[in-house]
This record gives C-alpha cells, sequence and structure tokens, in this order.
C-alpha cells in the first residue's frame, strides 16, 4: 500500500527541534520510517514521545527540521494536512463515539450517500463494508450495528485500527494501543498490529510494555530527554538494554 | 442488542407493552416512559370521567402541539449537548413582527416567510454565541431570550395585537377527520426530525458530536457547524410553533410561554435524553411531550390549584433530571 523512497523511507523525519518557553521538548530528532515495518517508539514520560507524533500529526509545528514523506518534503501545518497526507493515528484514548454503533464510527464523517442534497446514507452500504474492512484485519465483529460501548476494550481498539486503516494510509501511529486492556485482549490486538504489517502498512507503535514492542516491532526507537538515544533492530537487542537506554543512557 | 431489550422488558413487568417496544425498536428507557404515559392515563381515566372523552383529548393533544413542535427542535441542539431556553421569546418576537406587518397591509404569506426569516436570524445569533463564541448555552440562551422578549415588547407596546385570516384558523382550529390541524403539523414536524436523524449523515454526526465531540472532530467533522445548525433548528420550531400559536390565541402576546420557561426542556427531559448529549430518541421526546400534557390536563379536570400545579411540575423535572444522572448524565 506504502510507496517507498529511494531510500526504502516511507517517513523521514531530520532534525526536529521543539522547545516550549524554556523548555526544550525535542533536540535535533531524526527518525526513518521504512516500508511495511514497525517502529517501537519507546521512552520515559517527558521523552518526548508525543511532542513528536504530535508534530507528526500537525497538531504542533517544529521550531526546525524537516519532514519527507515518500521521499517529498511535506509541511505538517494542521491535523487535516497531515490525515490528507496519509498520516493516520489510532489514539490511546480510543477516538470513538461510543453511542454509535461499528459501522457508524468506522465511516463517521465519510459516510456513504445516496444523494448530495439531503444526505440520506446508503446504511446498508456501510455495514457491508464495515465488514469487509473488519474481516481485512481478521477481526471478529460479525455485527456492525453493535453500538461500541457493547464491545470488549480489545474489540474497540480493533475498531479504532480498522478505521484508520481503512483511509488507506501512507502510515500509521499507534498511541499505546494495548494499554488498559487484559492480557487476553492484548493478544488480539498485536495479532492486528501483526496483519497490518503482512499488508504492508508501516506503523510507529508506542508503548510502555517493552513485551508487546518486542513482539511486533521490527526496529525500536528510544528517546530520552527529547534525544534519540538508540535505535536498534529488535532481533539484536533485548529487554535490559532497552531499559537502559530509555532510563539510563 | 435485543438482550438488553428482553431484561429491560422483565424489569418492567410488563410484557405486552414491552414486546409492543421491541418490535418498535425502541430502548428500555422509552419503554419506561411510555409505561409511565400508561400508568398517568390510567390514573386520570379512573379519577376523572372527562379524561378520556374524545373532545378533551383532542382540545389538550391541540394545545400541547405548540409545545411539542418546539420540543422536536430543541432535541436536536440537546442531542448535541447544547441547551435552548430561547424559544418562546423567539416565537413571541417572530409572532410579533409578523402579525404587525400583516396589520399594516402585508401579503399573509410573505409576512410568514418573514417570521421564519426571524427567528433564523435568532437561531444565527444562538448559534454563533454558543457554537462559535463556545459561551455556556443556558446563559447565552437565557441572554437573547431576555434580548428577543424586550424587542418583542418594545414592537408590540406589550400588548397582545390579534389578527385572523382563512390560514390562520385552519392551522388554529380546523381539523382534518376530527384530528386538530396543528397535531397533524407537531407529528409531521416530529418525523421530519426522526428522517433526520435517523438516515441522514447530518443526523449521524449530530450524535456523534453529542456523545464525543474530540472523535468527531478528529473523524473529519466540523463541530462547531453541527452545534450551530442545532440552535438555528430549535430556534427555527419556535417560529412554525408561533404560526400555530398565533392562529390559537387569535394574536401575537409578547408575554407568550413566560411563566413555561423550562416547559420545552422538561419535555426533551423526559423524553429520556441525556443531558450531556449523544443519546435520546425524537420518539421519547413526543411521549414526554405527552405526559406533561397528560399531567397538566388531568390536574385540571381533578380542579387541583395552579400552586400545586406549579409544585408538580417543578417535581417532574427534578425526578426527570435526577434519572438522567442515575444513567451517567449528570453534572460533571
Amino acid at each position: 500500500m506504502a510507496e517507498t523512497s529511494e531510500q526504502g523511507c516511507v517517513l523521514e523525519m531530520k532534525g526536529i527541534h521543539k522547545s516550549f518557553g524554556g523548555v526544550k521538548a525535542l533536540e535535533g530528532v531524526d527518525l526513518e520510517l521504512r516500508c511495511g515495518e514497525v517502529l517501537g517508539l519507546v521512552g520515559d514520560n517527558a521523552a518526548g514521545k508525543s511532542t513528536l507524533m504530535k508534530i507528526l500529526t500537525g497538531f504542533y509545528h517544529a521550531d526546525s527540521g524537516r519532514i519527507f514523506l515518500d521521499g517529498k518534503q511535506v509541511y505538517l501545518d494542521s491535523p487535516k494536512t497531515s490525515k490528507r497526507l496519509g498520516i493516520e493515528m489510532v489514539y490511546q484514548n480510543l477516538e470513538l463515539c461510543q453511542n454509535l454503533n461499528v459501522a457508524e464510527n468506522l465511516f463517521l464523517g465519510r459516510e456513504l450517500l445516496r444523494e448530495p442534497v439531503f444526505r440520506f446514507l446508503k446504511g446498508r452500504q456501510m455495514e457491508r463494508r464495515s465488514i469487509e474492512i473488519l474481516h481485512k484485519l481478521k477481526i471478529d465483529i460479525q455485527e456492525p450495528r453493535k453500538r461500541v460501548d457493547r464491545l470488549s476494550g480489545g474489540q474497540q481498539q480493533a475498531v479504532a485500527i480498522s478505521k484508520a486503516v481503512s483511509f488507506e494510509p501512507k502510515m500509521l501511529i499507534l498511541d499505546e494501543p494495548t494499554a488498559n486492556l487484559a492480557l487476553k485482549e492484548i493478544g488480539k490486538v498485536l495479532d492486528i498490529v501483526l496483519q497490518l504489517k503482512q499488508h504492508g502498512i508501516p506503523a510507529i507503535f508506542i508503548s510502555h510494555r517493552l513485551d508487546d514492542v518486542f513482539r511486533v516491532c521490527d526496529r525500536i526507537f528510544v528517546l530520552r530527554g527529547g534525544r534519540r538515544v538508540a535505535l536498534k533492530n529488535t532481533a539484536e537487542t533485548n529487554h535490559d538494554e532497552v531499559v537502559r537506554y530509555m532510563f539510563i543512557g | 442488542m435485543n438482550d438488553s431489550k428482553d431484561i429491560a422488558a422483565q424489569k418492567q413487568g410488563a410484557g405486552g407493552i414491552a414486546l409492543f417496544g421491541r418490535k418498535m425498536n425502541f430502548s428500555g428507557e422509552i419503554i419506561s416512559i411510555l409505561i409511565a404515559l400508561i400508568i398517568l392515563c390510567v390514573f386520570f381515566s379512573i379519577t376523572s370521567p372527562y379524561f378520556l372523552a374524545i373532545k378533551n383529548i383532542l382540545n389538550f393533544t391541540m394545545n400541547t402541539s405548540i409545545l411539542g413542535i418546539m420540543a422536536a427542535g430543541l432535541f436536536v441542539a440537546m442531542v448535541i449537548g447544547e441547551i435552548d431556553v430561547s424559544q418562546y421569546a423567539v416565537l413571541a418576537l417572530s409572532t410579533a413582527i409578523m402579525v404587525i406587518l400583516i396589520r399594516r397591509g402585508m401579503n399573509q404569506g410573505a409576512a410568514i416567510a418573514i417570521a421564519l426569516g426571524v427567528s433564523l436570524v435568532c437561531g444565527v445569533i444562538n448559534g454563533v454565541s454558543v457554537a462559535l463564541l463556545r459561551i455556556n448555552p443556558i446563559i447565552a440562551t437565557l441572554a437573547t431570550m431576555m434580548v428577543y422578549r424586550g424587542f418583542a415588547f418594545k414592537i408590540t407596546a406589550a400588548r397582545a395585537m390579534g389578527v385572523s385570516g382563512p390560514f390562520f384558523s385552519a392551522i388554529g382550529s380546523g381539523r382534518i377527520l376530527g384530528v386538530p390541524v396543528s397535531v397533524y403539523i407537531m407529528l409531521g414536524i416530529f418525523l421530519v426530525v426522526h428522517i433526520m436523524l435517523s438516515y441522514t449523515a447530518y443526523g449521524k454526526r449530530v450524535y456523534a458530536v453529542g456523545g464525543n465531540p474530540e472523535a468527531s472532530y478528529i473523524s473529519g467533522i466540523n463541530v462547531k457547524m453541527v452545534r450551530f445548525w442545532g440552535l438555528v433548528c430549535s430556534s427555527a420550531t419556535a417560529a412554525l410553533a408561533g404560526l400555530i400559536f398565533v392562529g390559537q390565541v387569535g394574536a401575537t402576546v409578547p408575554t407568550a410561554g413566560e411563566g413555561g420557561l423550562m416547559d420545552v426542556v422538561t419535555a426533551v427531559v423526559l423524553g429520556g435524553i441525556s443531558l450531556s448529549g449523544g443519546k435520546g430518541k425524537v420518539v421519547g421526546t413526543l411521549i414526554g411531550v405527552l405526559i406533561l400534557a397528560v399531567l397538566s390536563n388531568g390536574m385540571v379536570l381533578l380542579s387541583v390549584q395552579s400552586y400545586y400545579q406549579t409544585i408538580v411540575k417543578g417535581i417532574v423535572i427534578f425526578l426527570a433530571v435526577f434519572v438522567d444522572s442515575l444513567r451517567g448524565g449528570g453534572y460533571k
């Protein structure tokens, strides 16, 4: 799905600086996301993970630095621009409308319409498409009319990821997708992340749970105090080393 | 979903009504208030021999159509999580302008169109205040209510001004198959709101914004515009209700609805809406309107003193909000 630049990277962030008043949140951070990989982004609280991702999703503007998508420099001046360019984020606090059903959530903001004047919905078609979208990631939700607040936490996360994937993004950002989930549910969500990889959708996987990071990520990027302190192939590192980078250096 | 309805039905212990509710795809809340309405009707039919008289039923449904039409519009604003207490003032101002124009010789159709236009302007002011300037909706519409009411007093010199004509007679006291025209209009508006909220993109967005404005924004919805149009919708129904008011009373009255500031809100809340937004069905609001109408009519038939009627209405508002709070829609 994602196109590659000459270097094989979908995304490149170079020399990203961001300060809030006198506080330096990011200092010259370089990040590359390769085609089809899942990149783990780890770090202690206030390491700069959220700031870096908010720059990527257009909520914050970097003080300096450049961002390339498919090798072309882009200016992410708003969340809308970022979305338009194919950067989708699944937020930690499940940005779904609990009072709507699965199909309504999946198509929220881009409903399929019968006609443009009164904007009547193609309800059945949206439900059919919802099942297709869910099945693409092997998510076992058979009832697109089921209200989201009646799904388990893991199922809700699955719907949120499916929604992001259905926009056919260039890349995904998964912000703590396994936080607050039961063990069984965590496994299911991680399986979905692995499905992303099979579909060639590159993703940045943010998590405090190193077990999860090691299970699904190809490489691990460690931030500390707003600086990149390590970038390791998952196969060539271990928990202790990553923890050391996160907290000691 | 059906399981939860089964449980709700068992809890109600009213199999027939619950079964009807399931067939109609009603939620537990709707079934509950439907049962409440039936209990009230049974009570008043036992205590007053006149309650079930066809003439009485048609009269009180006709009288409640003004409240009902405004409740249908307010429902849209309240599902979004907003509120509008200026509707009666919009009714007073728009009808005052209309009647004055007619009395000065303007064509009735044109005057009615201008009245609707005035209500839209009021709605735009409310919408801008609440959706764009993000002023608390109660305070914003309380303030605009005073402004609209003040203008209504000013241009009518605080007097009722009569008007007549075949159109107003038809919508005020006309009947089709014995049922007042105003009741048909009220039901028609409820149907339009139901279709809009259930089958259009705007309707889904209304529920989405009421349920989770952040998620709606991230999904690319223009949250401000959804809120804005909700407030406009609320004002527009006030003008439609105003036409029926003029038809029934035969005049514009600048004090119209002054004593019933919270009646419309009460009807909507009784109908099972969540004050925090995102939940509720417009059919519930229709039942809420009927509960208020039955309650008022029943108390009049039983010659309950007006002071006590006010107390009962206050208790009903309290209970409705309390139940909403128990369901998780309370003040945060």
